[in-house]
């Protein structure tokens, strides 16, 4: 059985073991009060499974076969044991993303039917979303180390583990979350909502105009990043203009004295970037030189992070593992590196295990590689801070007043 | 009564520190656990003088009330007892070492967080309404205490966590916060030169989520004008803590006899505190001669809120209710005065209409309705559920209890509403509108309001203003039951079903 062969010989045990006890810290109890959940055939869930060692882990996934391995939060007791014990709660818990496809389906402008091309064709949706994400991860909440995984289909997760953001809480998770959280004014809303415009959610024009950005500094920052992708990867897809679910969409649902105009532009003129050039005229007039409105809104439709935030706000919500093969489409869910991320095509680069096909071959051992130096960074940095924490704290301690 | 604008307005302020109440003394964060010695009777006068403001504060916060109305009233109620205090010169009995308002704060803070923190309502009700004085003395407070606050947090924080330091920024380097500034406050900064409080962003969610504060590398940057956020949820979160805390201790406190009575008349007063104001207990509900009988049900069942006259009506068509509804009816029954005996015969009387036996019955209801009265299992007299309760709960599709405003569309809304007695239609779409756009209570209480005036504006009634509107948010059922009942000599029937004018009782 192909599951089989894939838990004995492929899926890599000992790094995820590494990576999940985070030994360096001397608290070997990390991995042992893990909660790993499995799926088995016929969808049968079993929740609160911990494991003492790698060997005990090995021997339980060839002996269960799950069809998926969900990583959950790191327990108070060993979570095997839970319905022994009175007060059984969560400690810790990497602070976890999750981008999918299919919440950008209205803006998702190459249709396909398999799901895997779809995400090829797609991808640079996600990309903008991971490389924004994980920038404002690092610049603004400080976090240094994050894993990026493509999910097997449609989608990617993203892992924070450095210590401060396993710790929060989850009211904190709930803030970054919110933080990160861009609600367009209702008429763009729409859209994703319904999929289809209705004149009830025409807006007036005022109601836009007053979504500025100049006062939120992120927004600007995140503006000012997506802006260039969007002219390189959406102004320039051929189906944007065309294609009636995409840029005319839009336009049916901004300021009918907007929309007919820029409709008569473009009937009349060819489809290339210049009329996006002049579309932007109007769009940004009566307030030139500012992305007011209208440019804004349509930037961060397409291309600003749509959050699955659900995943993100409780330290004991569930997330499918690295290594585990999708239930769906039997691909492995493999890392990738943010640098990478506008190379990496999922059709390529994530593995299928199939009849046919056993060996999984160099990306797979590219991508078990890219684990472990995840991890070797890891800590390694840490055992660097470890060192000049000490010294750092003396100096800080000066700056107080 | 008027108040001499100058007492008033700066409680705080240092030239009359020693002439003010001791709950209007400076804020602070009770990191030490006092240690004084005082003789017990003002332990007790302290105490009850405490926990008097904390209800007075959650009366106010219960209506809503502004922070501005909120601190308007703990003033003229502290004016009013620092007067009261010189009058019957409480302040010579009280010995020397209680005579300086710092100990006297402490202490009663210290005994009411011994008293409440034994149980989660209590501590939640303890917690929120002594935040709320907290951020009233914090904004009363002078520059220095702000600073004496700020190293008191210093001085908790561990080796390893720098918890709060002050950058200065300048403004032409950083535009961002310029920009950040105007947006919150709609003005630019003084100088060019802005002091910023650092502090790790885990400690200001509520500015992160709003994006109301520039965070980089992990740590958030406070404008001074944010400082009083920072330091009331740093209150919450260090008391909410201490409370957790101190539960597990507080047995070697009432180890104590003078000092467990204390305390647990002060637990007993908040019970009683809470139960007027939310919960309606059999006993008080005879005690004011208001219970009602199994008899009664017929007539007074159009006087029950929406949410209940609705389980009646399907009691009486199907002579079932799921268990759900059961609970909500059954505890609210209990809440008017029926007894458990009362109670039984009427839920035996009606399933077995339905064609239960009187036999299954016993084996499968009667010890429910036996544990509601806490004579059975853990023995728990239950409460009748208050609005927030009902509300929380969403039943599904199947299922009829709940509150109607909430549940029902609005056509059944409306067709209940017709069945309850409202028979013009322009009130019942009023009602509706209310309910959708998610005005549940107020909804609720504009039913009464209408059935009792069977038209719709309420200057029209008998009724004046001022009484319509403090009523017109329902906020448990029993209330609006004793509460309708009350009223019943203006109420006009809309329907067949006119209550008995005669009150039994």
């Amino acid at each position: 059985m192909l599951r089989r062969r894939y838990y004995q010989e492929y899926f890599p045990v000992d790094l995820m073991v590494r990576w999940l006890s985070y030994s360096f810290q001397r608290n070997k109890q990390l991995f042992e009060r893990r909660e790993l959940s499995f799926t088995l055939d016929n969808e049968i869930y079993v929740r609160y499974q911990s494991f003492e060692s790698a060997e005990d882990l090995r021997k339980n996934l060839v002996q269960k076969l799950p069809v998926k391995i969900d990583i959950g939060a790191v327990y108070n007791y060993p979570p095997c044991s839970q319905s022994l014990v009175t007060l059984f709660a969560p400690l810790e818990r990497e602070l976890v993303f999750d981008i999918d496809l299919t919440d950008y389906e209205d803006v998702a402008i190459t249709k396909s039917e398999d799901e895997v091309d779809l995400c090829d064709n797609n991808w640079y949706l996600i990309a903008a979303a991971v490389e924004l994400l994980d920038r404002t991860l690092r610049e603004d909440f400080g976090f240094q180390h994050i894993l990026w995984v493509y999910s097997g289909r449609r989608g990617v997760h993203g892992w924070i583990c450095d210590e401060r953001a396993r710790k929060l809480s989850d009211e904190c998770r709930d803030s970054i979350v919110e933080y990160l959280t861009v609600r367009l004014p209702s008429c763009l809303r729409e859209i994703s909502v319904n999929g289809e415009n209705s004149s009830s959610s025409l807006s007036p024009d005022d109601t836009i105009r007053q979504w500025n950005i100049l006062g939120d500094p992120f927004l600007k920052r995140s503006f000012e990043y997506l802006y260039p992708l969007f002219l390189k990867y959406v102004v320039q897809n051929p189906q944007f203009f065309s294609d009636g679910n995409h840029f005319k969409k839009y336009l049916s649902l901004i300021p009918f004295h907007y929309a007919s105009q820029i409709e008569q532009l473009i009937e009349s003129s060819s489809i290339d970037v210049n009329l996006w050039e002049r579309i932007e005229e109007i769009l940004k007039e009566p307030k030139k030189n500012s992305y007011y409105g209208l440019v804004v809104c349509l930037v961060f439709h397409y291309l600003y992070p749509r959050l699955d935030a659900n995943v993100s706000r409780h330290m004991n919500h569930l997330l499918k593992s690295p290594f585990c093969l999708h239930p769906k489409t039997q691909r492995v869910c493999v890392p990738f590196s943010v640098n990478d991320v506008w190379t990496f095509q999922p059709s390529q680069d994530a593995p299928q295990v199939s009849d046919e096909n056993l060996q999984l071959g160099d990306k797979f051992v590219v991508a078990k590689q890219r684990m472990e130096t995840f991890i070797e960074n890891f800590e390694r940095i840490q055992k660097l801070e470890n060192i000049n924490t000490n010294e750092q704290k003396l100096l800080q301690r000066h700056d107080f007043i | 009564m008027q108040f001499p604008e100058s007492s008033v307005a700066s409680p705080l302020s240092e030239k009359g520190s020693n002439k003010r109440h001791f709950l209007g003394y400076k804020p602070q964060f009770y990191l030490q656990c006092p240690s004084d010695e005082a003789p017990i009777e003002s332990l007790w006068e302290i105490a009850a003088q405490r926990l008097e403001l904390l209800q007075e504060i959650d009366k106010l916060r219960s209506r809503n009330s502004s922070f501005q109305e909120l601190a308007s009233a703990i003033e003229k109620s502290l004016f009013l007892r620092r007067h009261q205090n010189e009058y019957y010169s409480y302040e010579d009995i009280i010995p020397d070492r209680l005579s300086d308002a710092e100990t006297r704060d402490v202490l009663s803070h210290y005994l009411l967080r011994l008293a409440f923190c034994k149980e989660r309502n209590a501590q939640v009700w303890f917690l929120q309404n002594e935040t709320v004085l907290f951020q009233w003395r914090l904004e009363n407070s002078a520059p220095p205490q702000i600073d004496a606050l700020l190293d008191q947090l210093q001085s908790l924080c561990s080796e390893e966590e720098i918890s709060l330091r002050k950058v200065v920024k300048n403004l032409d380097q950083v535009s961002e916060f310029a920009q950040l500034y105007h947006r919150l406050y709609q003005k630019l900064p003084n100088s060019m030169t802005l002091m910023l409080y650092q502090v790790p962003f885990e400690q200001v969610p509520e500015l992160v989520r709003h994006r109301s504060v520039i965070i980089r590398s992990g740590y958030a940057y406070l404008f001074p004008e944010q400082l009083t956020s920072f330091l009331v949820s740093r209150f919450r979160s260090l008391l909410s803590k201490n409370l957790g805390v101190l539960r597990k201790m507080v047995h070697v406190a009432e180890e104590q006899e003078q000092l467990k009575l204390l305390l647990e008349s002060l637990r007993e007063s908040q019970q009683l505190f809470v139960n007027q104001f939310s919960s309606y207990s059999l006993e008080a509900a005879e005690k004011s001669g208001k219970a009602i009988h199994l008899e009664d049900l017929p007539q007074v069942m159009f006087h029950m809120p929406l949410c209940m006259f609705r389980l009646m009506k399907r009691l009486e068509q199907n002579h079932h209710l799921k268990h759900g509804a059961r609970l909500q009816l059954g505890l609210f029954l209990k809440g008017c005065g029926l007894s458990m005996e009362e109670s039984v015969h009427f839920w035996k009387t009606e399933f077995s209409k339905g064609g239960i036996s009187s036999d299954k019955f016993d084996k499968e209801y009667a010890y429910a309705i036996r544990h509601h009265y806490g004579k059975e299992g853990k023995r728990a007299s239950y409460t009748p559920y208050s609005c927030m309760k009902i509300i929380q709960q969403r039943p599904s599709a199947h299922e009829e209890h709940g509150c109607p405003f909430r549940e029902l569309n609005s056509n059944s809304l409306d067709n209940l509403l017709q069945t309850y007695g409202i028979q013009d239609a322009e009130c019942r779409a009023s009602i509706v509108q209310k309910a959708q756009e998610g005005h549940f209570q107020v909804a609720c209480g504009l039913t009464m309001q209408m059935k009792k005036l069977g038209r719709l504006t309420v200057s029209e009634g008998t009724a004046s203003t001022e009484e319509s509107d403090s009523h017109s948010i329902t906020t448990h059922p029993n209330h609006y039951f004793f509460e309708s009942l009350a009223r019943k000599e203006n109420y006009s029937p809309g329907s067949d079903n006119s209550p008995n004018r005669e009150r039994r009782h």
